[in-house]
Order: C-alpha cells, then structure tokens, then sequence
C-alpha cells in the first residue's frame, strides 16, 4: 500500500537520462510542466507525449515502476474527473436528474487528467533518474543567485537532500508503525472521517517520537563530522556541462518552441 | 495438537517485477500448542516477513496459513480476532507508544478487543504488576527507559489474552540483565499460562536455553526444524543459513575433537556445566 | 603519547516537567578521570543509562562538560575554536546506522565529512577508495546507502571517519542493530584498523562479547568508572561485575564455575578451546 509511492526514490540503473547534469534535468522538468499548461490542442498533447515516451524510452526504469506512483494520486484523479465532468456547463450529451454531462466537461476531465498523470509521470523520471544529493546540488547551484538575496540556498539545499533521502526511511517506518498498531486491533480503513482522523493518532504520534530521534541522531552525526557551514564546503563531484547538456538543452528549446507553435495551429477539435 | 499450521506459503513484495525474488518461497511448518519455538536466520532471510503473515498482516500470494484447524483466508474468518489471539510484539516499542500514560496506552488494544475502559484499566493493571512496572502506570511512556518501554509494549499485547505471542527480536538493545529478566518472563508464561511463544533471535545461546523448537530460514526458505540441539549442532545447516555456532555447540564439538562424547541433548548451561564437571 | 585525557568530568543533564521548565539535575558523568593513548583499543561496558554513550559524546565536543576538562591531543573540548580540530581528530560512528548516513549514495556518503574540511575533489577521491579499501568494501562505492544491510552501513559510517584522517574512531554501540555474523565481521575489521593502522579505538558496548576484542576494558556504573583492567583480568572480578550490573559473558562463566568446581582453569578463558584445555 504505502510501499507504492515512488517520488523521491532513486531507481539505479544507467542511461542518457541518468548522466545528464541534473540542472539540465530540472530545466527539463519545468519546461515540461509548463508545456502542459499552455497545451491548447491535440498536437501540442501529441507532442509532449512523444517528449515523455522518448524520455520513459531513455531513461531505462522500468515502465511499471515509473507509473507505480500515479496509484496514489487515483483518488484525486477520480474526483477531479467526477467534478469537470458533472460541474462544467455546456452542450449536454448526457443526463440524468440534476446531474448533466457536458461535451465541455468531458474535454475538460480528459485535458486534466493527461495533464495530472503527466505531471507525476515527469516529476517521477526526475527523482528516478537524479540522486538527491545530485538533485540538491542542481538546485543549489542553479538557484544560486538568491544568495545575493541572503537566503542561505545551500543550507536549504542540504536540507531538501537530507529530507528526500530519509523519505523511504520513513515509509518503511509508517508501514512498520501501522503493523504495529494493526496487531492491537487498530484499524485504519474504518469507520467516518472522523473515526479515520482519530485513528491515525496512534500512527502519527510514533512517527513524529521517531522523526525527532532521528532529527537529533543526525544532527549529532553531522556534527561530529564537522559539519558547520553549508557554504565553506567543497563538493565531490562539482557539476560541470558536458556536450550532451548542451544538446538536450537545444532539444528543450526546440521543444517548447514547438509547443508554442501549436498555439497557432487552428483546427477544429470536433474531427477528433 | 498444532495452534498453527504454516503451508506452503509464497509472498513477494515487488509484486510488478517478475524477476524479483520471493521473500517466502515455499514456507511450510507447524507449531503445537505451548511450543517455545526460535525462529533464526540470517538478515534479510524472511523472518520478519514471515510472522507478519501470522495474524494476516500479510497475505500469502499462494499457499494457507491454519489456526486451530480453520484456514485464516476463509471468507467468514474473523481476521480482526485473529490478531487479538495471535499477539505480535514488534521490535521496536517506540513505534507502538503513543498515549498519555501508560496505562493508557497499554488498554488500547483490549479496549479494541471490546471491553469497557474500565475492565480495560483493569485488567491493564493487572498485566503492568505481573511485570512488576504498575508504579509506571501513570508516566508518559515516552520517558521510559528502552527496557520499561518494552515491558510496555509487551503489556499492550499480552493485555489482549493472546493464545500466540509472537517476538521481533525482543532482546535486541537489552542489556545483558534486563535480557535475562526478559526471558525468564517469557519462559514462565510458557510453562504456567501455556502460552505458545514463536520469536525471532539472534542469540542462539538464548535458544539452547528457552526455546523447545528450533526454526531456521535462508532466502525465505526453511532449512530445517527441530529440537534447539538437533538444528543447532547441525554443521551443514549452519554454514549453509551462515549462521554462527553458539558457544554451547562449539564446546561440544571441541569436546568431541578431544575425543570426550557428551550427551548432546543436555547443552544448556547448567547441564552443560554438570556434564563438564562430570568429565575427568 | 597521550591522546585522550579526561580530568574530572562531572555532565548534569537537566531534568524537564512538564512545561519545559528545569526541575532538578541529573547526574550522567560523575568525576570521571581517565586517559587513553594513541593506539589503544579500549571497550566501555556498562548497563543501559550507565553513561558510557555520554561520555563518548563528550569527548568529540558533542557534549561539553558541566566541570571539568576533557582535552584531546592537547586541545579542550571547552573551547569553541578548538571544535573543528577535535572532531577532525575524533571520528564517531553512532547506533543507529540509518540515521547517520547522510547521502544516497555511499562515495557521496563518505565525502561528507571531507566536504565540510574543504578537501578537494580530486583528494577526496583518492581517498574514498582508500578507506573503502581498508574496510574491505570497495565494491560498494556506488551503491544506494538505502540498499545496505546495517553492517555494511555502520561500515560506509568508519570510511567516512578515516576519509577524514582521524586517528581516534568511537564506535557507540555500533553493533546492537546488526546480527551476529555482521558484528563479528565488523569487529574483526576495527581490530585491524587498530593493528594495521595505529587508529585508537574506543567501543562502547552493551555486548559484554565484545570486550575480547579490546585491550582494555572500561566498566562504567552510575557514571562512575568501577573498573579499568584488561579483559583477562576484568571476568576475574565477577562479584565487582555483577555490582556494574554486569553478566559474563557465556565461556569465561562457565569456566568460572568450572574453576569454581575444582577445575584447571583461570576463569578467564574466551574460546571453546582454552576452556576445553582443562581435560588435557
């Protein structure tokens, strides 16, 4: 159940994907999930399809391992899918009762579910395919123009690497809690939303007990190995560009160009 | 006459993946009623797995698991019940703790189980004085030390009457007396209350001492069970489950290089100690 | 040479209710004064709360004392400046192996440390193969930390400390979350490193086991050093070990008792072998 979610974890394996400099990756995100917002048309989907199959192809994961976290999102997809398709008025193709569905609605529902699946699906091959450090490290030396804003990037950074690291620590403690818990008869499936709420008092409080043992163990950890400040520090491995940066960097820009250009493709989306 | 009857049971986790290996491949045993019996094996071996599937934590991709006879996969098993008659006591007690006071905490399940709060309280109380910790009740349990914190988590299954008690590695983290203390405990719930008691261990010294049944996985398998002193003095099974001798094993077999055969079903400490003292 | 010097160390910890606000104190170090020379494989034993993990964070400036001084290599842990070098100096590999590894990967794990003393890349390196080496797990340079069994975990935690060039290694416990095999395996690897490369180490420990492993054995009670003796000699002193709260461990006991019965033996022996040497 819980052992489902995927974000955060590093799946280990060579590729394209895999060695390319995580700044690049990032870049790659964000103009992916911008693509998706400003996609107007079916070309624009078809193209940021072909961009993700291209990038699942490369990436050499496993297909079912990356789709295993839109598991957890099902629940959102659903009602977000229920609401666009019954709440958004329009020309009625169905209806019964009160409730009408809506050609508009039906459009709706489809364009936010590619977009959300496709979200997941691209921030998934980011972490899949980045360690955290690597991640961090990205971030930390692309975000670091807010230091002359005195916000302490690297230290946050070194925290965001430190908190995504310690992610599936913590879903193999939630999941060790809960059978814990199961064994004296606890229950987490039934009852209302509120018998659920406070059911979850006996999971959450030894999970925060333990967080904050941990917290502490680290600390003591870090500092006993002289860790004082994020910014005197060197790096193993200082990101540098390397030719295929460059060239992905073009392939993004071509990209997103393309995108635009779907903007002006007029067509009527009835044909399809 | 067998309480639980293992049969060949499979599970895996990465259930997507079909090459992924199986956590239990194949899992057969039984336990009779008031059996001690230790279940050893490497890191990684399936032992944690294993016991999880016992109250129905887990459920085996094939195979059946019986209790008292009645297979726990039937559709009209209760299996909430099953988890208040087969008590599991997880490794650590930190991730059970989490009321006010430990009375409280320990009345959880037997308040899950269905008695009022105050049989609950009651009989909480009870529990918390066999273990000699009722002067804790009213602490938070989160200032005990790790050995009262266990003793607590232990309260809070055993409060439930269970007719299985089921360890996670309960001595790991003692000190070499609270550990003592520890098994004695065990030892006279098994003997007075006929309690039956499965644990995992890595102490096998400790087995030789309590348990009357020895379990050994390797790779989700089991290589052999029996009498502590017919597993544990198996050279072959335990270089192949990479597991240590205990120190009890390894003087008989260096008795035996000396050319001295002691009995070898008397390996307890102070059978042992009888015996050597016997030898001239 | 003296490496560790420890003059009248008194920690009081404040003790909390409620509402955050100080009670009373609570002594955890009582006037303790000891030193530890370059080379020294020292074990501390002592039961649960005895202080031993205390003491162990005073000395890399973890914990700074409530009076007292604590000077390594000349440098007092009271003065702030002195920090840094200290923990240079000391490296410490703690309980719990998750939670002191920092990194996903184990090379990036171990350049933690070398990171934070501004080494250079191509230093770092060099020296992460080093010390992977001298461990014997060269292999898993570019394994996922999360992958690793908790011995191999607590051994990525020493690499990291010899990366940085310490010369004093405290283990705290490193071997309670780990099972019997990767304990001895992880033992017999620091017994090397204080033979092959001069590395003082100092092993707290709950496993009275691992007292043979050391040249000298530290019995803490109360927060009181009670005994400092060689482990031949220290499981001669039963009665005064049983006073820290202290069991043998299972040879020299039974060799004890042994003697005790009018056998050929010291009490002090440790294998099989030195206890089956009374028949010869």
């Amino acid at each position: 159940m819980i052992r489902d979610i995927t974000l955060g974890q590093y799946y280990k394996t060579e590729s394209v994907i895999h060695t390319l400099d995580p700044r690049v990756k990032l870049m790659a995100t964000l103009v992916f999930l911008i693509s998706l917002f400003i996609s107007t048309n079916i070309f624009a989907y078809i193209l940021a399809t072909v961009f993700l199959l291209a990038v699942i192809y490369l990436c050499n994961v496993p297909f079912l391992f990356i789709i295993r976290g839109l598991k957890s999102l099902l629940v959102l997809l659903f009602i977000s899918i229920i609401f666009n398709v019954f709440l958004t008025p329009g020309e009625t193709i169905f209806s019964f009762g009160p409730l009408s569905i809506t050609k508009e609605g039906l459009i709706i529902a489809t364009k936010m579910a590619i977009r959300l699946v496709y979200l997941v699906i691209g921030s998934s091959i980011l972490t899949l395919t980045t360690t955290p450090s690597k991640l961090t490290d990205g971030l930390e030396k692309g975000l670091s123009f807010l230091n002359v804003f005195k916000i302490p990037v690297a230290e946050i950074a070194l925290m965001m690497s430190i908190a995504l690291r310690f992610i599936p620590i913590l879903i193999e403690e939630v999941d060790k809690i809960m059978k814990a818990q199961m064994s004296r008869g606890a229950d987490f499936e039934k009852g209302s939303i509120i018998e659920k709420a406070k059911s979850l008092i006996p999971l959450l409080v030894p999970l925060f007990v333990s967080s904050f043992r941990r917290a502490n163990d680290l600390a003591y950890a870090m500092e006993s190995r002289c860790y004082s400040n994020a910014n005197n520090r060197t790096k193993l491995k200082p990101l540098k560009y390397k030719r295929i940066d460059y060239i992905t960097y073009l392939i993004l820009l071509l990209f997103i160009i393309l995108i635009f250009i779907t903007r002006y493709i007029k067509i009527d989306i009835r044909v399809f | 006459m067998s309480i639980l009857e293992v049969k060949n049971i499979k599970y895996k986790y990465d259930k997507y993946n079909e090459s992924s290996k199986y956590a239990l491949n194949d899992v057969s045993f039984s336990i009779d009623e008031s059996e001690f019996t230790a279940l050893i094996g490497e890191s990684g071996s399936g032992k944690s797995t294993l016991i999880s599937h016992l109250n129905g934590l887990y459920r085996a991709d094939s195979g059946d698991i019986l209790f008292k006879g009645k297979s726990i996969y039937d559709k009209d098993f209760n299996l909430t019940n099953l988890r208040f008659k087969c008590g599991i006591v997880f490794q650590y007690p930190e991730y059970q703790l989490f009321s006010e006071t430990v009375l409280e905490d320990v009345a959880f399940g037997a308040i899950k189980k269905g008695l009022s709060k105050d049989e609950a309280y009651k009989k909480s109380l009870e529990v918390l004085k066999m273990l000699g910790i009722d002067h804790l009740k009213d602490e938070t349990p989160f200032n005990l030390s790790g050995g009262e914190k266990r003793k607590v988590a232990f309260a809070g299954v055993f409060v439930m009457d269970p007719d299985i008690l089921i360890f996670d590695e309960p001595d790991a983290g003692l000190d070499p007396v609270s550990k003592d203390q520890f098994y004695k405990l065990l030892k006279m719930l098994n003997q007075k209350y006929k309690t039956t008691i499965i644990y995992i261990t890595h102490n096998l010294d400790d087995v030789i001492e309590y348990a009357n049944k020895v379990i050994v996985l390797k790779e989700g398998t089991v290589l052999k069970e029996g009498k502590p002193y017919e597993v544990l003095t198996d050279k072959e099974i335990m270089s192949k489950a990479n597991l240590d001798m205990p120190y009890a094993v390894e003087i008989y077999y260096e008795l035996l290089k000396l050319g001295r055969k002691i009995d070898i079903s008397k390996l307890k400490f102070d059978e042992l100690k009888e015996t050597l003292i016997g030898l001239k | 040479m003296q490496n560790i010097l420890v003059k009248n160390l008194i920690v009081d910890f404040d003790v909390l209710n409620n509402d955050g606000n100080v009670i009373s104190k609570k002594r955890a170090i009582d006037d303790v004064s000891l030193t530890i020379n370059e080379g020294e494989f020292v074990c501390v034993v002592g039961r649960n709360g005895s202080g031993k993990s205390t003491l162990a964070k005073c000395l890399n400036a973890l914990i700074l004392p409530s009076s007292g001084d604590v000077i390594i290599n000349g440098l007092n842990t009271k003065d702030e400046n002195n920090t840094i070098d200290i923990r240079r100096q000391i490296g410490m590999a703690f309980q719990n192996p998750d939670n002191q590894i920092v990194a996903s990967i184990v090379e990036e794990d171990i350049a933690f440390g070398m990171e934070n003393l501004g080494i250079s890349s191509e230093i770092m390196d060099e020296r992460i193969d080093e010390s992977l080496d001298s461990l014997g797990i060269k292999e898993l340079r570019y394994s996922l930390t999360s992958k690793l069994s908790g011995g191999q975990k607590q051994k990525v935690s020493i690499a990291g400390i010899l990366a940085m060039k310490s010369k004093i290694l405290i283990l705290d416990e490193p071997t309670s979350m780990i099972d019997k095999n990767g304990r001895n395996d992880l033992l017999d690897r620091v017994k090397k490193l204080n033979k092959e490369e001069n590395i003082t180490i100092i092993l707290i420990s709950h496993y009275i086991d691992e007292i043979s492993y050391a040249d000298r054995v530290i019995v803490l009670n109360n927060g009181k050093v009670t005994m400092d003796d060689t482990p031949k000699n220290i499981v001669l002193r039963q009665k005064e070990l049983s006073e820290s709260g202290i069991i043998l461990p299972y040879i020299p006991r039974l060799a004890t008792v042994l003697r005790d019965n009018g056998k050929n033996l010291k009490g002090n022996e440790f294998t099989a072998e030195e206890l089956c040497q009374f028949l010869k």
